[in-house]
Parts: C-alpha cells; structure tokens; sequence
C-alpha cells in the first residue's frame, strides 16, 4: 500500500472519528438535556434562517397546510441554482402529506433527519425538525416546529447519527425548502424537502395505533 | 226612543238558546260524528305510521343497513386478506407488481368504511364496532406500509421486514375478530329490527283494530238511531210546521213563550193585532212586545175577562187564551172589540128599549087608570082626549114590537119578499102624510115628485115600512124643527127616494156604523133622541132583500141625506 494512501486512509478515519464523536456527543446532547439552550455554532450558516423559518421573508410563508404528495412535490421544477431567500412558491408554503418515514437519524447541527417514502409512487423525500437550540426567538411556529420534534422523539426509538430503519405512517407538515445539495440520501433529485417541518402526528408505527 | 227597541231585540235574540231536546238530539249526534272522525283519523294516521314503521324497520333490516353492513364488513376482511397476500408478496419477491392488490384493497376498504360509518351513524353500538375495526385495519395498514418501506429500502430493509412479517397475523387476527363481532352485531341488529317490527306490527294491529271497531261500533250505532232519529225530528219539524201554518191562518193572535218568558213563536194575526214584526218578536221578552203580557195571563187565569189595549191609539178589546206546557205557555188572544161593542149595544138596547117600553106603557098605565078613577069627574072631551093617548101610545108600542120582530125575522132570514106591482109615488105620500100627522111643531115635512113614474115591482109594504123608518129618522134628528124633504126620482133603471133632512148630522167615523144593529148615535139620549137602535139595520138589510141599496150622507151639524135606490127588473 502506498504510504500516500495510507495517509489518506488514516486522515478519513480521524475525519470518521471526529465525525463519530460529535455526533454522539449532539445524540447526548438530545437525550441527556434541555439546558444547553443557546445555539451552537452549528446552527449558522448562509441558509439557517431559511431552515428555522428565522428569515425576514417568514411572514411570506402561508401557514394553511395544503394537503400534496411526495410524487406531486417530486413533480415541481426546481430551480437552478437552490435560492439563498423565499423566491419561489414552494417556499412560501406548508404542505402536508400521510407519508411513512423510512429511515431517521440525527445531523450534526442537531437537526433529525426524516427519509420520507411514498408507498404509492415509491420515491422518496427529505424532511428536517429542526433543533429546538437552534430556533432563535424570531422563529415563526417555533411552538409547533419545537411539537413536531417532540411528538417524534417521545414515541420512537432514540435518535442516533447513523441511519435507523423506521417504517412508521406520519401525517408530516413542513415549509417547502430547496437544499442545494441533492445527493444526500433520500434526497429528491430536484432539492425539494420539507425543512422545517411544523407539525408531525404519528398514525401507526412506534407503539401507536 | 223607536230605534232602542230593535236594537234590543236584537241583543236578546242573540243570547243563547236554551238546550231543547232537538238541540239535544243535534249535540249527541255531532258528538257521536266527532268521535268518529277523531277515530278514523287514528286509524289513519295509525296505518300511515305503521305502515312508516313497518317499511323503515324492513329497510333497516335488509335493503338500508343490515345487507349493505354484513356485505361491507365481509368486503373489508375480503380485502385485508387480499392486502396481506400482496405485502408477503412483495415481501417475498421484491417486485412492486405484487403491491397492486394493495392499492387496491387500501382505495376499497376506505370507501368501505366510510359507507360504514355513514350507515352506522344511528346506532350506536354498530358505530363503535365500526370505529374500533377502522382503528385495527389503519393499525394493520401501518404494519403493511412499514414492511413496504422496509422492503423498498433495501437489503437490509428485506431482512427486517422477513423478520417482522409474521407479526402481522396477530394483526390480522385481532381485526377478523372485530369483523366476527362486527357481524354478530350486525345480526343483534337485525333481531331487534325484527322484534320492533313485529312490535309495530302488533302495535298498529292492535291500534286499527280497537279504532276501528269503535268506528264501527259508532257507525252502527249511527245507522240504527239516527234515521229513527231524524224520522222523528222531521215528524216533529213537519207537525210544528203544519201547527205553524194553522197558526199562520188563524185569526186569532198566537204567541207562544218558553220558561224565560221569550217569545218563540208569533203568527202573522199577532202581528196584525199587536203591530210587532215576527222578527223583531222572536227572542224578545214576552212583556217588552206586549206591553199588557201580565193582564192577558192574568185575565186568562181569573175567568173570561176582557182586557182592554191600546194598539195604534184605537182601543181593542181582547180576550186571552193561556195554555200551558212542559217547555212554556201557548197565549191565544182573539180581538173581541166588534163582540164586546155589540155586547154594549145590547146593553144600551136594553136601557134603550126599557126606556122607549116603559113611556108609552106609562101614558097607558096613566091614562086608564085615570078613566078608571076619575071617570065621573072627567068630561066626554077629556075622556075622549084620554082614549086617544092610550091608542097612540098602544101605537107606538106596537110598532116598537113589530120593528123587534121584523129584526128577528130578518136574522133567521124568514122575511118573506112579495114581488108585486109597486106604485112608490103613492107609498111616498102615503108616509109623507102620515109623517105630517105625527110631526112635532117645527118639523115640516114636503114631498117632491114627478108628475108620473113608471111601475115597479116591489113589496109595497116592506118599502112603506122602510120610508117610515127613514122619515121617522129624520124628524126625529131635526132637534128644534127643520124641514124634512122626501124626494122621489124615477129614472129608467132605477127609482130613487132621498129623504133629506137639515138636522143634526152624522159624524164622518159613524155613517157606517149607524146602520149596525142597536146602534145609536145619541145613545146617551143627551140631545133627547130616542129609538131602539133598529130602524136604519132595518131599513138596510129590507132594501137589500128588494136589490137595491140603502147609502147616506151628511154634515155634521147641516143634516144628513138617506138614499135609497129601486132597481127596475
């Protein structure tokens, strides 16, 4: 093996490790307490405020949930490049859809990530609760947004960096979002995702039903 | 004071009338007609309901609910079976094909259950049933979509979900369990729709059956009693009518009032005689339309007694009739004003007669009794003077006699009428003359004749005694002398012989009536007249046995004019 390679692969496996170890610690973090309540410097970034609904265009967003489907949100054009504001429709909406949650786990930032899977039309979608740490006090719907994590997190298993397989059927609201990167798993070719979402209700699966 | 009465007429009419046995009759039958149709309304509205009931509860039973339920809840465990099948499928092959009864079975068991709670709104229990088998089949559904999605995700996922696939049966069992009391419900159902029905059924049977053999009991007893009834009524209207109509005709007053004293019935004589429309009478207080009403009953109740009114400012004497019975008094009155003159004509005859009797029989008496004490005392003149007053006033007394007896005759018409040739200008002077001899001072009595007249046939004597009667008269009311005039005039169809006078005259209101019987127009004898109150019934009731006619005229005060005309042939 050459020695650039092994550098290589030792410089990935201490990338895996710090990785490991932060997630486990923000997995704590979830758990173990409610006191760490101001944001970590994981919650900033360019698109944080679009993803808490913390932007100054929030009150643009229409909070009637309209009922919709993975395949009809999969069939929206999106755009080029994924908009920095509330440019586009469906990020001015809530759109809700009965839905079974594949897979879920945690993200550094501690947001949990829900892989969303549409039986009918087989594809899959991403949606995001966001970290209650996270949602600044301009939040909008930070009380139904800081509900929808908790009615998940207080029915099924606990949450854990690595991908849980899941199988439950959710009602899942959420403001329409384009993640500009698209390889993520689970994620719609076109970027689209629900993030963050606003209200969640477990029909069946993780004891309930 | 004249518009106060009607108006409370009209106010006592409208009081109530009292209950008579036909307003009893016409009550019981109303009753027993209401009753009738209160129970033909029950019947219908029994059978209507029934009916309702019956088809409500047979479609509860079978078409509405219970059939589509037993087939809906048989769908949905046919469904879930089929929705099983597909999962394990697609659990075993991997292949999405396998899902498609899936979808299917998931699109149909929602319709399924909805149609189920839409059926299963009204009762309860089935409600709750549907409930809980909708919660088990979207639990089921939750495990279905879970291996699904475990499958789809891969390897992994497959592991899992061959792991968990068996866990489904419990599922399953738990929602076929639902479904079995699902059914069993479905049949409770059923059974109690049935007992409700027959219920219903006995319920309206029963209802119909005691309406309607009240029903016909009252219509029974309708149809036996009351034509007998109504027989009766009419016989009884069709006699009241028929007294009515008698009544109508009679000429005395009837009224009849009932226990209140109300006038009920009042014929058109009552009318006549009281001056009272029958509209007007009708439900008025007998006293308030009779102002008399208390002396007529009393009167009726003392014996035969006149009692005297005043109707239209004239007085009539009437004599009252009271019957009584069981609901009033019948009051017959009749007008016996003529009765009760002529009763005081008799009356006045009798004086009258006593009177005009009892003179020439006095100078009689005198004068014989004088010729038979004093006759050596009198002179042959005085005697013969005596003598002669004694055959006047025989004279006069028979003449007296013979006008009662010509009246009698001529009551039972037994006046025998010779029919002779007649010279009337020699009757005439004959009585002219006579007249003269009898005349007192003043009176003169003249004749006017035409030279000749032509015969006629008549019964000489008769018309003597008529043109006495006449000129008799007329010196008679020539109080203080005058001059008497017999006037004789011959036409061809007739004779005609006025005897004028300018004497005291004649009322207007008495020329009628001074040729009644007994009549006099002095009776009183305050001027001095004297008479028996027959001459002019006479002398009219004479001429009118010749054909001819007695008329008169006159003025008070300027004399009056008798004439009486002979028809030749």
């Amino acid at each position: 093996m050459p020695a650039l390679t092994v550098k290589r692969i030792l410089a990935l496996a201490l990338l895996a490790a710090a990785a490991g170890l932060a997630a486990a610690s923000t997995g704590r973090a979830e758990h173990v307490t409610s006191a760490r309540e101001s944001p970590g410097t994981w919650c900033g970034g360019t698109r944080w405020r679009l993803m808490t609904l913390s932007d100054p265009q929030r009150n643009l967003v229409d909070m009637h949930r309209e009922a919709t489907s993975i395949a009809a949100i999969a069939g929206r054009t999106g755009p080029r490049r994924a908009p920095a504001s509330r440019s586009t429709p469906f990020q001015r909406g809530v759109w809700r859809l009965r839905t079974v949650v594949d897979r879920y786990r945690i993200a550094s930032n501690g947001e949990i990530v829900l892989i969303l899977y549409s039986i009918d039309s087989a594809q899959y979608m991403n949606a995001y609760l966001p970290n209650p740490r996270c949602l600044g006090p301009r939040a909008r719907d930070r009380t139904g947004m800081i509900a929808a994590r908790k009615q998940f997190t207080s029915h099924c298993p606990q949450v854990s960096p690595a991908w849980q397989l899941l199988g439950v059927t959710v009602d899942v609201a959420g403001v329409g979002f384009w993640n500009p990167s698209r390889r993520t798993r689970g994620a719609l070719p076109s970027g689209a995702e629900l993030r963050p979402v606003t209200n969640l209700r477990i029909v069946s699966g993780c004891g309930v039903g | 004071m004249s518009a106060t009465v009607p108006r409370r007429a009209a106010r006592i009419r409208l009081r109530r009338l009292p209950l008579t046995p036909s307003l009893l009759a016409k009550r019981r039958v109303q009753l027993a007609l209401f009753v009738l149709l209160v129970l033909l309304v029950a019947v219908v509205a029994t059978g209507t309901v029934a009916t309702a009931s019956l088809y409500r509860s047979a479609e509860d039973r079978y078409v509405g609910t219970a059939l589509p339920m037993r087939t809906l809840t048989r769908d949905i465990l046919f469904r879930l079976t089929e929705e099983e099948s597909a999962v394990r499928g697609y659990v075993i092959t991997s292949q999405r094909r396998s899902l498609d009864p899936y979808f299917e079975g998931r699109h149909a068991i929602a319709l399924d259950l909805a149609r189920l709670r839409r059926l299963t709104r009204d009762h309860p229990t089935l409600a709750a049933r549907t409930r809980e088998v909708a919660q088990q089949a979207r639990a089921l559904r939750g495990f279905y979509d879970r291996l699904i999605v475990f499958v789809a995700d891969g390897q992994h996922g497959l592991q899992q979900a061959r792991r968990d696939v068996l866990d489904g049966e419990a599922r399953s069992n738990r929602i076929r369990t639902s479904a079995t009391r699902m059914q069993q419900d479905i049949d409770a159902f059923i059974a109690r729709t049935h007992v409700a029905q027959h219920r219903a059924y006995l319920t309206s049977l029963a209802t119909l059956g005691t309406a309607g053999a009240l029903a016909i009991a009252i219509a029974v007893a309708l149809l036996v009693r009351v034509p007998e009834r109504l027989r009766r009524a009419y016989a009884e209207q069709e006699q009241e009518a028929q007294a009515s109509r008698a009544l109508a005709h009679v000429s005395e007053a009837v009224f009849v009032t009932d226990d209140d004293e109300q006038i009920r019935f009042w014929n058109p004589a009552a009318e006549q005689l009281f001056g009272v429309e029958e509209r007007i009478a009708l439900g008025s207080p007998a006293r308030s339309v009779v102002a008399e009403y208390d002396e007529l009953v009393e009167a009726a109740a003392s014996g035969n007694r006149l009692v005297p009114v005043v109707v239209d400012s004239s007085e009539r004497w009437l004599a009252p009739v009271v019957s009584a019975f069981e609901a009033g008094q019948v009051v017959a009155v009749r007008d016996a004003t003529a009765s009760y003159a002529l009763e005081r004509a008799r009356m006045d005859f009798v004086a009258t007669a006593s009177h005009e009797l009892r003179t020439p029989l006095t100078a009689v008496y005198g004068g014989a009794r004088t010729l038979l004490s004093r006759k050596d005392e009198l002179s042959p003149g005085q005697q013969s003077r005596l003598l002669e007053v004694i055959a006047d006033e025989a004279e006069h007394l028979t003449s007296i006699v013979d006008q009662l007896l010509l009246s009698a005759r001529l009551d039972r018409g037994t006046l025998r009428v010779q029919d002779a040739a007649c010279d009337i200008a020699a009757v005439c002077s004959s009585v002219v003359e006579a007249a003269r001899l009898r005349a007192p001072v003043g009176v003169t009595i003249a004749l006017e004749r035409p030279s000749t007249v032509e015969p006629l046939r008549c019964d000489e004597s008769l018309i003597r005694q008529v043109l006495v009667n006449l000129v008799d008269n007329a010196v008679k009311y020539s109080v203080g002398g005058g001059v008497v005039v017999v006037q004789l005039r011959d036409e061809p169809a007739a004779v005609h012989v006025d005897v004028v006078d300018r004497g005291l005259g004649i009322p207007v209101a008495e020329l009628e009536r001074i040729f009644d019987k007994f009549y006099r127009l002095d009776a009183e004898m305050t001027r001095g007249v004297g008479g028996s109150g027959l001459g002019l019934y006479i002398s009219r009731e004479i001429v009118g046995q010749l054909g001819g006619t007695l008329t008169v005229s006159s003025q008070l005060g300027r004399g009056s004019t008798f004439s009486v005309t002979l028809p030749r042939g």
